[in-house]
């Protein structure tokens, strides 16, 4: 058993307790996801997104076959653009 | 060919994950952190949520008979919206996602985020879905709850460009009555702390006085002490020497809704037992340093992670 100290929330800060504000808003805020499928089957998840909650929109996951057929439409590069953070394979 | 769109919002008290995990927002401190709420598996019905806890909409609640206090959350919008093509069908559009909470006609908490819809099929017999997931809380404060009066969420997608991505709005109405008052007392009060009968009380950084009913653990304490134990949960003995251990604690993530990426405050064991009033998230938690020499928090309210 540890007996308490109790501080102020100053004095926590200036012993460094505090975890550093800038560390919070990087959660998430929101999903969004593409899904492909045959008509009466499964679906097959083709891309994955997220949302920080300090606005940064980050692509986790993108299904070669999705990349392919942005690719064929011209607008790969441009639907990449709105990403913040993208996979290494992409880049 | 096709194209189809729309929304599912709801308002509930919590949200069951499909990894399993539930997230729980009624009665909760506000802003807590809340481990892998946005993880899981994917499926065509739900997205990222197995299913509701509490759907509240259209229906009347009397809030102080809950024992809502403020700084409690009390609700959350989730809203899931779809655009769906088909058969060689193709949307490409850019759009705002706009989740608000009103109060009558005013709105009081709102989020706008900007999202480009592009989904096509390769060709008849295929159909492609784009799903965004979103969800909104809202809680007893001064400026969200804080009268007996309809609130309201309201969801919907702005055209912005491209093809129509827009979805109408659709408002989830409920009523909330013996809504408690959210004043506040004094500054000079903040980070006050004492035991009174069974329960530990404390003044917190929004000056509204918390009150933590803990678990009887034993007896033959001094009343009045303070401590954290080798599980690093707070400890608190009450009036009669009863001995009470906080109901939860939560080893202090880096992000408000989950956990990201950031080192985990570790400042060390040499700061065991240092407790404060924290200015982080919501400002209505204790944050102390556990035995291990982690950041941990904990407070009124129930544990957002049950």
């Amino acid at each position: 058993m540890i007996p308490v100290k109790i501080l102020t929330s100053e004095e926590a800060e200036r012993l460094g307790l505090k975890k550093p504000t800038k560390k919070s808003g990087f959660g998430i805020k929101g999903v969004g996801c593409v899904v492909q499928g045959k008509h009466g089957g499964e679906g097959k998840l083709m891309e994955e997104i997220i949302l920080r909650e300090n606005g940064d929109l980050e692509l986790v996951f993108m299904d070669p076959e999705r990349e392919k057929e942005l690719k064929s439409r011209r607008q790969f590069t441009g639907y990449l653009k709105q990403f913040t953070k993208i996979p290494e394979g992409l880049k | 060919m096709g194209i189809y769109k729309g929304q599912t919002p709801h308002i509930v008290e919590g949200l069951y994950m499909c990894n399993g995990k539930y997230h729980k927002v009624w009665k909760t401190n506000f802003n807590m952190p809340v481990s892998y709420l946005w993880c899981g598996n994917y499926t065509m019905c739900h997205g990222w949520v197995s299913s509701y806890d509490g759907i509240m909409e259209s229906t009347s609640r009397a809030l102080a008979a809950n024992g809502i206090c403020p700084g409690f959350e009390v609700a959350e919008s989730i809203v899931t919206y779809w655009w769906c093509v088909t058969d060689g069908s193709s949307l490409v559009g850019n759009g705002c996602l706009r989740q608000c909470w009103t109060r009558g006609s005013t709105v009081f908490v709102s989020a706008a985020t900007p999202a480009y819809i592009n989904i096509s099929t390769p060709g008849p017999g295929y159909w492609q879905w784009q799903f965004w997931q979103m969800a909104y809380m809202t809680g007893l404060d001064s400026d969200e709850v804080c009268i007996d009066s309809y609130y309201c969420a309201d969801t919907r997608v702005q055209q912005v460009s491209g093809n129509d991505v827009s979805i109408p709005n659709c408002n989830l109405n409920l009523y909330w009555g013996d809504v408690p008052s959210t004043a506040r007392c004094s500054s000079t009060y903040m980070g006050t702390i004492w035991v009174d009968g069974s329960d530990l009380h404390f003044i917190n950084r929004n000056c509204w006085e918390h009150k933590m009913i803990g678990n009887y653990i034993g007896s033959g304490g001094t009343p009045g002490a303070i401590y954290i134990d080798t599980n690093h949960y707070i400890n608190w003995v009450g009036c009669t020497g009863n001995i009470y251990r906080a109901c939860w604690r939560l080893c202090q993530f880096c992000s408000t809704f989950s956990n990201s990426s950031g080192p985990n405050p570790n400042p060390g064991a040499g700061y065991a037992g240092a407790l404060w009033m924290d200015g982080e998230f919501g400002w209505t938690h204790l944050a102390y340093i556990g035995c291990d020499g982690a950041k941990y928090i904990t407070g009124a309210g129930r544990d957002p992670i049950e």
